[in-house]
């Protein structure tokens, strides 16, 4: 397989054509749900994001802090201040705030608020359902509020 | 947002708030994006999720983008990572599912060998489309038309003459082969050569 692209330009606009056809149809349900993430835009300075750093279904990590292993998927969020550790299982959603502490917790979906909960003084917090499609986690307490990334679980 | 903004004026922009850049940006990086979706064989719903998860995703780090060019890579990796945790978890829970095709992940090495590489260059040949200004873009859309369309329509479509539309298939195309996504490609395939 040649890396350059012809010079020919009937050839380069055959494998242009390729590529898009590669794409399959645009339909508008794409296009309105993608344009329809930008409602979604953290515009609160207060609202720090916690980025995803880690994923089971990913990576391979050495287990840390004598954890248990969940047989879930876990996912690490970390923000400048507090972290979120996950396990999402077939049963639901469990967590922990780190440093542990009190905190109010809401899953939302792409559609909007899917459940609120409080953590307790140990930072866990549980979701009994989980709900298709992408989710986030809203995290407050009482020093930081924080966003974590999108994901699908 | 003038006609003629470039990538990085449009991720600047809708870091910024600016709605219409972002749109912008969707119209132009979806292709790029659902193409690598279905280079792994994902439909349906899996399909949905993952490209709204990106698109999601992607809203939350655009103030991160530092370098706007770094955009496309970050596309088509975020889409390449959720798609192969997406695989691996159907794998893990359902033993069969409808929504992975299974004539799309082929069993002979050679053949998939061959698939990769003509997703990597459909995927290139996409991030340099999603590059070039909107009139040269919108025409090279509408000549890959299947079935083709006249270039009487070509030219009613797009409001512009017939006699523009060679001259303009040859600019656009020249700037599709000097795009720093094609020289990304060409370099690293030179590394590899060596």
């Amino acid at each position: 397989m040649t890396t350059q692209l012809p010079d020919d330009d009937g050839q380069l606009l055959g494998q242009l054509g390729a590529a898009l056809r590669s794409a399959g149809p645009i339909t508008d349900d794409d296009l309105t749900g993608a344009r329809g993430a930008f409602a979604w835009r953290t515009v609160d300075d207060d609202l720090a994001l916690a980025g995803l750093v880690y994923d089971s279904s990913i990576q391979e990590r050495p287990l840390v802090r004598g954890e248990v292993v969940s047989g879930g998927r876990t996912l690490i969020f970390e923000g400048d201040t507090i972290s979120i550790e996950v396990d999402a299982t077939p049963d639901g959603l469990r967590g922990q705030v780190v440093p542990p502490g009190r905190a109010d917790i809401s899953l939302i979906t792409s559609h909007g608020l899917a459940g609120e909960t409080t953590a307790d003084d140990m930072g866990w917090f549980a979701f009994a359902a989980l709900p298709s499609g992408p989710v986030r986690l809203l995290c407050r307490t009482a020093t930081t509020r924080l966003a974590t990334d999108w994901v699908r679980l | 947002m003038e006609e003629n903004a470039t990538v990085t004026d449009l991720v600047h922009a809708a870091a910024g708030g600016d709605e219409y850049a972002w749109n912008s940006l969707v119209e132009r990086y979806m292709p790029l994006v659902k193409s690598v979706i279905r280079s792994y064989g994902l439909s349906g719903q899996n399909a949905e999720d993952v490209n709204q998860t990106l698109w999601l995703r992607l809203v939350e780090h655009l103030k991160d983008i530092r370098e706007p060019r770094a955009l496309p890579g970050w596309i088509t990796t975020t889409t390449r990572n959720e798609c192969a945790q997406l695989i691996k978890n159907i794998r893990r829970t359902v033993p069969v599912d409808v929504s992975v095709e299974p004539h799309a992940m082929p069993q002979v090495t050679e053949e998939l060998d061959e698939g990769l590489l003509h997703a990597e260059r459909h995927q290139v040949l996409l991030q340099a489309l999603a590059e070039l200004p909107d009139h040269q873009r919108n025409l090279l859309v509408l000549l890959v038309a299947d079935p083709p369309l006249p270039y009487a329509e070509i030219s009613r479509r797009l409001g512009i003459r017939i006699g523009s539309i060679g001259p303009t298939r040859a600019r656009a195309l020249q700037r599709l082969r000097e795009c720093q996504a094609v020289a990304a490609l060409l370099e690293t395939n030179t590394e590899e050569i060596r």
